[in-house]
């Protein structure tokens, strides 16, 4: 679903990418209120080929216990954010 | 096509070839539709985690299900134990296991996507259709040179006539890829092509299309005077008439003398490029084509030669189907034997082992685990 939200932190468009990517989906496609199963019709190994992108690209690690209760892609984005933060934050 | 059987009707056809509308295009019959492009009808959710060579077949199978009505409302076929897959390829997975093996050399067995790990089996082609449309009758994968194509229509006719299944789809697949451009050091398709076979009176029965045309007659031999002759094509004084002769080229060598053609030879390569597994079925959906738009049969299709053994296959328009001929002997009723029996009507002139190297998996159980 298009959305004319611009990306609203450092590492948005970043991510919206790499899971566009991963889900060969044009970008246009990825919002923040994308439910990964429900509009990106995402099963478990996607979901998991989007975590292990994810840890490669932001060295943020997702627990699958934790990846299991990300439900839309905002979701993601501020745990990528947050978890960053942290890490720089020391 | 196997002794004692109804001949082989066929109720579909589709095509993925980029530049192509479809397969009345292939004889010259297109209605100026769309053509196919591979770099929009290539992606989207049904596509994910799926080589380039399943893709293009799930395409092309798509439209042969599609136009023979087998599939029901949610695009999945409404008799899935009855309907079987089989793939001619021989380059279908090339590009992959090209690629996977460079990521070890370079990054260690850690660089790879486990994902992508069934591309390494040449049979993913085939359990990609079958999941996608659901179908669990066998499946069968042929890697069998240039003849890979009519080789695999006969064992889709063995299918039919052991009654192991009640319709099978058809397709010859030949993505092209660094890898595929390196080995053939030419110019190659990049497409797919099917086409749907089930009995005229299956078809009939379920109120399926009318048959475009028929498959009457399977040869194989070291050359192509011995298949063409295996295949029982009618004629007099040693020459044969023909309404088309679909080759890879314009000129197959040693054979033109015995045939007389009113529409002429057509090599399809001379076209598409290279299409080596996939040309048998191109084959067949072009002489469907031809058959029903009105032109002439019957019209024999020749792959192999150069080295290569050579296949070949007869087929005729709905108006002169001669009928099944006397059963003398039903060929082996498991498609993983490896070397073809021979009949009056499916020959093994060569007498040495076809190199068919046919891969049979029960159903679609196991790959939808």
């Amino acid at each position: 679903m298009p959305s004319d939200e611009q990306p609203s932190t450092a590492h948005t468009a970043e991510l919206h990418s790499l899971i566009a990517d991963v889900l060969e989906l044009p970008v246009e496609e990825i919002t923040a209120e994308s439910r990964f199963i429900d509009d990106l019709e995402v099963d478990s190994l996607a979901s998991l080929q989007i975590a292990v992108q994810v840890e490669k690209r932001f060295g943020v690690s997702i627990g699958e216990t934790h990846l299991a209760s990300i439900g839309s892609v905002g979701e993601m984005t501020e745990l990528v954010e947050s978890r960053m933060a942290g890490k720089s934050g020391g | 096509m196997i002794p004692g059987t109804a001949h082989p009707a066929v109720t579909g056809t589709g095509t993925a070839v980029h530049g192509l509308a479809g397969p009345a295009d292939l004889v010259g019959r297109g209605d100026g539709g769309p053509a196919f492009d591979t770099a929009t009808a290539l992606t989207g959710r049904d596509m994910r985690n799926k080589d380039r060579g399943s893709r293009l077949a799930i395409r092309a199978a798509g439209a042969a299900l599609a136009a023979a009505g087998l599939l029901d409302a949610s695009g999945r076929v409404a008799d899935p134990e009855g309907t079987a897959v089989v793939v001619s390829s021989n380059f279908g997975n090339l590009g992959s296991v090209v690629e996977l093996a460079d990521t070890i050399a370079a990054e260690t067995v850690t660089g790879l996507n486990p994902l992508r790990l069934p591309e390494t089996a040449c049979s993913v082609i085939a359990a990609w259709v079958a999941i996608r449309f659901g179908l669990r009758g066998p499946s069968l994968t042929v890697c069998n040179g240039t003849s890979g194509g009519l080789d695999a229509l006969f064992w889709a006719s063995s299918l039919l006539a052991t009654r192991r299944a009640r319709a099978v789809t058809v397709i010859g697949v030949e993505p092209t890829n660094d890898a595929v451009r390196r080995l053939l050091g030419a110019d190659s398709v990049d497409g797919a092509v099917a086409v749907v076979l089930e009995t005229a009176e299956a078809a009939d029965e379920r109120g399926g299309p009318a048959p475009a045309a028929f498959l009457t007659g399977y040869g194989r031999g070291p050359d192509a005077a011995g298949a063409i002759a295996a295949t029982g094509l009618p004629g007099a004084g040693g020459r044969h008439d023909l309404g088309l002769w679909l080759t890879e080229v314009d000129r197959p060598d040693g054979a033109l003398s015995m045939v007389r053609t009113s529409g002429g030879v057509l090599g399809l390569e001379r076209r598409l490029g290279r299409c080596s597994g996939a040309l048998g079925v191109l084959q067949c959906a072009a002489a469907a084509a031809h058959l029903s738009g009105g032109g002439t049969g019957p019209v024999l299709a020749t792959a192999g030669g150069a080295g290569e053994p050579v296949a070949a296959v007869l087929l005729t328009g709905a108006d002169a189907t001669p009928a099944p001929l006397a059963s003398t002997e039903v060929p082996h009723s498991t498609p993983h034997v490896t070397r073809a029996v021979p009949t009056t009507a499916f020959t093994d002139a060569e007498n040495t082992d076809p190199e068919v190297s046919v891969r049979h998996r029960k159903g679609s159980r196991h790959a939808e685990r």
